[in-house]
C-alpha cells in the first residue's frame, strides 16, 4: 500500500477528561507546501501536531489522502515513521550525532553502506560535518534542532510537523534553521509549522492558519 | 568468647585459603540470586514501563499492590511457596521443595516488586520525549521501549542491583524452601544463621565479609558507570 499522504482532516475531536481541547470540523493541508499554524500557548498546537504524527490518538475524526480515507483509530499505525514530529525542545539520544542521524534508518534495517552514504549527504546538507562525532547531548539547543531536522529529513517524511522549532533559538541559529526549512520547502516536503510568534510568519512563505482554544480561526 | 579482631583475621584466612565449604556456600548464593534477577528483570522492566507510559484500568491498584508486596516479609513468601510445594500442596508433584529451583522461585517473587518500583520511578523521571522521538522516527512500540531502556540504562541498572542486593542477603525464604543443605541449598545468609546458632562465629564473619564486600563492589561499579555516563 502506498504511504498515506494526508491532504485533509474531517471532524477531528480530542477530549482531555471532559474538556474538548481540539475541535476541528475541517482542515486542508496543501501538499508540498508549508502551513503555518499560529496560536497562543495552550491553544492546541502541540496536540494537533502529535495527532497528525500518530503519537496521540484522536477521539473522533477522519483523515483523507488523495486516494483513501482512514479513521482516527487507524491513524497512529499509518502515520508513525512517515509523519515526523519534531519537539519544541529536540530530544537527542545518547551517542554521537551520527548515531542520532542513523536511528530511523537502523529501525528500517537499511544496509550499512546505504546508511553511510545517506549520512554523508545529510551532514553536508545541514552543515554538520564538524559535529559528526560529537556526543549529541552536549550540543547547543540550536545545533540539536539542526540535528533533529537532519535526522527527520534523512527519512524522506511525507509530512513534517515542526513544533515551535525556532522558539528557543538565538538569531543566527534561527537564520540557519529557516534556511533548512526553506530547503525542505523547495524539495516539496509538506510541513506544518506551529508557532506563537510573528516572525516565523514573515520568514516562511506559506499558508497561514490561526488556532485558539482548540478551534481554527 | 572469641576476640573479634582475631576472628576477622581467621575469617580472611578461611577465604583466601579457599575453604571448600565456604566457597560452595558462596557459589550457591550467586547461582540462585543471579538466576532470580535474570528471570525477574525482563518482566519487571516491562511492567514498570507500562506503568509509566500507558494508562490502563487498574493501574493505580497495581501500583498499590506492588508497594504492598515490597514490604511483605520474606518468610511469608517462603511460607507461601512451602505450602504450595510441600507434600499436601497443589504443586507437590513437582518435587521442588528444598531445591535451588524453589529458592530461585522465592527470590524472583521477592525482588520483582522492588525492581518494578525502582524502575518505574526511573522511567517516570526520564524524558518522555525519548519514547516519542523513537516512535516518530519509525521504531515499533517494542523497539521504542528498548530505546528508552537504553537511554535510562544507569538508573535501571541501579534498580536491578538493588533487587540483587535484597535477595543475596535474604534469609527467611531461602531457609524455608531451600532447607539449608550444604553444597545444594546452603547460601551465605542461611549459613551465617546456622553457624552463629552453633557458636561458629568465624565462618559467619567470613561470609559476612563476602556479603559486604560484594555489595560494596556492586555499588562501586554502579557509581563508576553513573559517573562516566552522565553529561556534566
Ligand atoms: N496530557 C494532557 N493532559 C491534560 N490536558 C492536556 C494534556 N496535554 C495538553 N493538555 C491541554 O490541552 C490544551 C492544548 O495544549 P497544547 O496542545 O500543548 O497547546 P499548545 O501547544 O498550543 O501550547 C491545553 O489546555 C493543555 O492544558
Ligand atoms: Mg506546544
Amino acid at each position: 500500500m502506498k504511504p498515506f499522504e494526508i491532504s485533509s482532516i474531517q471532524d477531528l475531536k480530542l477530549y482531555r477528561g471532559k474538556r474538548l481541547v481540539l475541535d476541528i470540523p475541517h482542515l486542508e493541508l496543501k501538499t508540498g507546501a508549508v502551513t503555518i499554524l499560529s496560536g497562543p500557548n495552550g491553544s492546541g498546537k502541540t496536540t494537533l501536531l502529535k495527532i497528525l504524527a500518530g503519537l496521540i490518538e484522536a477521539d473522533e475524526g477522519v483523515f483523507k489522502s488523495n486516494s483513501r480515507e482512514i479513521s482516527c483509530a487507524a491513524a497512529p499505525k499509518e502515520f508513525s515513521g512517515l509523519h515526523l514530529y519534531m519537539h519544541q525542545v529536540a530530544y537527542m539520544f545518547s551517542g554521537t550525532v551520527v548515531d542520532n542521524l542513523s536511528f530511523g534508518l537502523r529501525q528500517r534495517r537499511y544496509a550499512k553502506d546505504i546508511i553511510d552514504s545517506k549520512i554523508e549527504k545529510i551532514l553536508k546538507w545541514a552543515s554538520l560535518n564538524h559535529l559528526a562525532d560529537r556526543e549529541a547531548k552536549t550540543l547547543s539547543t540550536g545545533e540539536q534542532h539542526q540535528v533533529a531536522l537532519a535526522r527527520a529529513r534523512i527519512l524522506d517524511p511525507c509530512l513534517l510537523l515542526l513544533d515551535e522549532t525556532t522558539a528557543h533559538m538565538d538569531k543566527s541559529a534561527r537564520i540557519r534553521t529557516y534556511q533548512l526549512i526553506k530547503d525542505l520547502q523547495n524539495d516539496g516536503v509538506t510541513m506544518l509549522f506551529a508557532t506563537h510568534e510573528e516572525e516565523s510568519q514573515h520568514e516562511l512563505n506559506g499558508v497561514k492558519l490561526g488556532i485558539a482554544d482548540g478551534k481554527l480561526l | 568468647m572469641i576476640e573479634s579482631e582475631s576472628a576477622i583475621v581467621a575469617a580472611i584466612r578461611l577465604l583466601v585459603t579457599g575453604d571448600q565449604a565456604v566457597w560452595s556456600i558462596i557459589g550457591v548464593s550467586f547461582a540462585v540470586s543471579l538466576r532470580a534477577v535474570v528471570i525477574a528483570s525482563p518482566f519487571a522492566l516491562c511492567v514498570a514501563f507500562l506503568l509509566a507510559y500507558k494508562s490502563f484500568a487498574g493501574r493505580r491498584f497495581l501500583l498499590t499492590l506492588i508497594n504492598t508486596l515490597m514490604s511483605v516479609p520474606t518468610v511469608v513468601v517462603g511460607l507461601t511457596i512451602y505450602l504450595l510445594l510441600s507434600r499436601n500442596g497443589i504443586a507437590a508433584d513437582l518435587h521442588l521443595l528444598f531445591t535451588q529451583t524453589a529458592m530461585v522461585i522465592g527470590q524472583v517473587l521477592i525482588c520483582t516488586p522492588l525492581i518494578i518500583a525502582m524502575a518505574h520511578s526511573t522511567f517516570q523521571s526520564g524524558d518522555q520525549k525519548a519514547y516519542e522521538t523513537a516512535k516518530t522516527l519509525g521504531a515499533s512500540s517494542l523497539a521504542s521501549m528498548w530505546t528508552v531502556i537504553k537511554e535510562l540504562r544507569f538508573g535501571l541498572l541501579a534498580a536491578l542491583i538493588a533487587g540483587f542486593s535484597r535477595i543475596i542477603a535474604e534469609v527467611g525464604c531461602s531457609m524455608m524452601v531451600g532447607g539449608n543443605i550444604l553444597d545444594r541449598t546452603r547460601n551465605i545468609p542461611t549459613a551465617i544463621a546456622l553457624e552463629t546458632s552453633k557458636g561458629e562465629f568465624i565462618i559467619g564473619i567470613a561470609l559476612g565479609i563476602v556479603l559486604v564486600s560484594l555489595t560494596m563492589l556492586l555499588n562501586t561499579i554502579l557509581n563508576y558507570f553513573q559517573g562516566s555516563g552522565e553529561i556534566k
